[in-house]
């Protein structure tokens, strides 16, 4: 092991906190909120797992394996929270290989400019059923009356948007 | 779920976050939380997010704030040892309507039920199990010391779940107390929030920073004053003898010149130690009270209202804590004079209802304008006991009316009192006015203690959403549980709602602020717009869809009023 890089987060001053917190928070948030939780949920949950990796005794080894620490936390935390049994090993892995091809080295935030873009590129159908729920955020039965179809087609619709989009940003963060 | 499903799960996530639902910032919280010290025991991991949320930045704030650093122990929670069980002493004042208690057997009580009703104050060991429950199908107010006030809709049942211990000052007490909402909603009123448990929920209430010891310091306080006061009076008496036996010795003095012998500038009105507008009926009740403490705590906490809404009025504003924790210390000490008036029935909506009750409000004003040395005059006097006695009888009219709904109850009696503060105001002198209503006070509810934004405060329940489409969604969640509705009923509310509430222009004027969100202070008129069309759409509701008697019942007791809080 690399002692340099061992630091007992627990003795960090206030700004190293801030600064530790700064850092990882949306990266955190952004998995609960994937994993199911809402809003006020993803808030709690971000600050429990923060005190739980400040008050633990925890041996930091730089940032991708203190990421992927916090994910762990967040993760049983919200499965706690939500009354439901760990998940098999098979699924955290599938769950997480999809989120880190998501965030990437950045947290994610090259991934949301390729989806911005992609957005830019959908027109007629696929465009209004976006604006509507994610823009308006009107209900699907709301949705289906505007553009005329049920709310399982307002359902369908929406995930064959989204996949459409899924294979548009790996395309332009391959390319 | 499937690979797809997480694909597509993350996709809608991502979408989410380009149109608005972006990471807060919580560093200040998780620092502030850090700082407090273990807030949440493991016991109490699955608490649902908006209690523990709220109740946490609430005890980290006031702790770092105030540098009140209260270390928390749990002490016998939740795995106690043999025949140790966790107790909570808390004191628990009926401020409103009824409440049964039931308590469990335990080694050293039998297990034992009663009821308590409006201005019952009693001391209360609370333990794990014991259960509380609105009663006669009504809500209730109640003054849980130290923890502050919880109100509950009508057929709300309780179950004390948890409490941990806090050592302050080598003293042992009751840092939190956790509740189980078994039926129906409560809530948990601070002046920084408000938060609300429904069934399945919990209720996690921290001790206020005075809270439970605000009437005991009060009584050393006074008892201190009082041995100061005989002190000096002994001290008087010596010097009046030590005076007289020197004036014996010495010759008399010429005549005093004409400048000595003016008398003294008249001074300003005492400070009203009883009561200024007193009643035949509820003569007893107002004698009860500490006017004296009441004008002294009201000169003091009428600006800083005013101050704070000052600091809150503008975007990215944080909430001053040092103030936040003054302002709950006095309004804890008007909270502690409620109880005798509500046991004698003084009318009105609610405990703050009361509060505002003319009689009181008077009385409250006469101390408080006295103390600030802008006593009123004795016209000043006459004229308001005239008003006093006009609007206590219609006071009196109004809870003897019928409703529909309990909130038009709440509609008429801001009405009333609205008219009652308005002509009272005309009475003043510009000094005066401006210490019943600082300048700024008037822009948001609460702003000031003769204000009926005061009894919105108790029942708003401030939504924020983008448009009404989200506010209708949101509401219709709330009332599904509160109402026990049916998806297809819950649908049926939610166009209705999504119809009323985009025909509701004057509700999207304007954006929510930092002194909305965080201290529930809604600009003015907002709660009161929100209350007129929330009893159009109950109406409507009545009549169009189709409710079981339970939840017609539930709907007329509704007591919350939804308010939209545009983003």
């Amino acid at each position: 092991m690399d002692s340099s890089r061992v630091v007992v987060v627990q003795q960090r001053s206030d700004p190293d906190v801030a600064a530790l917190v700064r850092a990882h928070q949306a990266e955190v948030w952004r998995y609960l909120r994937y994993l199911g939780a809402s809003g006020e949920l993803a808030d709690d949950l971000t600050q429990e797992t923060f005190l739980t990796l400040l008050r633990a005794p925890y041996e930091d080894r730089g940032p991708e394996a203190r990421s992927g620490w916090l994910r762990t936390v967040a993760r049983n935390l919200f499965l706690k929270a939500v009354r439901k049994p760990p998940l098999p090993m098979t699924d955290v892995e599938t769950i997480d290989a999809i989120w880190t091809g998501f965030t990437r080295e950045d947290g994610g935030a090259e991934s949301l400019t390729a989806l911005r873009a992609c957005l830019l590129e959908l027109d007629g159908r696929a465009r209004q059923a976006i604006a509507l729920h994610y823009e308006q955020r009107k209900s699907r039965s709301a949705i289906g009356k505007e553009l005329g179809i049920g709310e399982d087609g307002v359902k369908s619709l929406l995930r064959r948007v989204r996949a459409v989009l899924r294979a548009c940003v790996e395309r332009r963060l391959s390319a | 779920m499937n690979t797809d499903d997480w694909q597509d799960q993350l996709a809608d996530r991502a979408l989410h976050e380009l149109h608005g639902e972006t990471p807060p910032d919580l560093t200040v919280r998780v620092l502030a939380a850090l700082h407090a010290g273990s807030a949440t025991p493991a016991a109490v991991v699955a608490l649902p997010a908006r209690v523990r949320s709220s109740a946490r930045r609430f005890l980290a704030a006031v702790a770092v704030a105030a540098g009140l650093l209260i270390a928390l122990a749990v002490l016998a929670w939740p795995s106690p040892p043999r025949g140790q069980t966790a107790i909570a002493h808390v004191e628990l004042a009926v401020l409103e309507g009824g409440i049964a208690v039931t308590e469990v057997e335990a080694d050293d009580r039998p297990g034992r039920a009663f009821t308590l009703t409006t201005g019952a104050d009693v001391a209360w060991a609370a333990r794990p199990g014991d259960l509380l429950a609105s009663t006669d199908g009504r809500g209730a107010a109640v003054l849980l010391r130290p923890f502050g006030v919880v109100t509950t809709e009508a057929h709300t049942r309780l179950e004390v779940r948890a409490m941990e211990m806090s050592v302050k000052n080598g003293v042992l007490a009751t840092g939190s107390l956790t509740l189980a909402v078994v039926a129906g909603v409560a809530t948990w009123h601070t002046l920084s929030r408000v938060d609300s448990a429904e069934a399945g929920q919990v209720l996690r209430m921290e001790a206020q920073a005075d809270g439970g010891s605000a009437a005991a310091a009060l009584v050393t306080e006074n008892q201190k004053l009082k041995d100061e006061l005989a002190a000096a009076q002994q001290r008087a008496e010596a010097l009046a003898t030590q005076l007289a036996r020197q004036q014996a010795e010495v010759p008399a003095k010429p005549p005093a010149s004409a400048d000595e012998a003016a008398p003294a500038p008249a001074e300003a009105a005492p400070v009203p130690a009883t009561v200024t507008f007193g009643d035949a009926q509820f003569g007893d009740a107002l004698a009860g009270v500490d006017w004296q403490l009441v004008g002294s705590v009201s000169a003091q906490m009428n600006p800083m209202l005013a101050e704070l809404l000052a600091k809150m009025d503008h975007e990215g504003a944080e909430l001053p804590m040092e103030l936040v924790v003054e302002v709950q210390k006095l309004n804890m000490k008007l909270v502690e004079q409620l109880p005798g008036l509500l046991k004698a029935g003084l009318p009105g909506f609610g405990p703050n209802g009361t509060y505002l009750h003319p009689l009181v409000a008077s009385n409250s004003l006469a101390s408080m304008l006295a103390h600030a040395g802008q006593g009123l005059n004795d016209a000043q006097r006459n004229a308001l006991a005239g008003l006093v006695r006009i609007y206590s009888a219609e006071a009196q009219g109004l809870q003897g009316q019928s409703h529909d709904f309990e909130l038009e109850g709440l509609a008429a009696d801001v009405a009333m009192k609205d008219r009652f503060f308005a002509e009272t105001q005309g009475l003043l002198g510009p000094e005066q006015a401006a210490l019943m209503t600082p300048p700024g006070s008037l822009r948001h509810d609460g702003g000031n203690l003769f204000d009926t934004g005061l009894m919105f405060q108790l029942h708003n329940d401030p939504i924020p959403a983008s448009n009404p489409a989200e506010f209708a969604r949101a509401t219709s969640q709330k009332l599904e549980q509160q109402l026990g509705l049916e998806p297809a009923q819950a649908e049926q509310v939610r166009a209705l709602l999504e119809r009323h509430a985009g025909a509701a222009s004057e509700l999207w004027r304007d954006r929510g602020t930092p002194a909305e969100s965080n201290l529930r202070m809604l600009k003015s008129g907002r709660g009161k717009a929100a209350l007129q069309r929330q009893l159009q759409w109950m109406r409507e509701l009545q009549q169009q869809v189709s409710l079981t008697k339970e939840q017609a019942a539930k709907l007329k007791g509704l007591k919350r009023v939804f308010v939209p809080l545009p983003r």
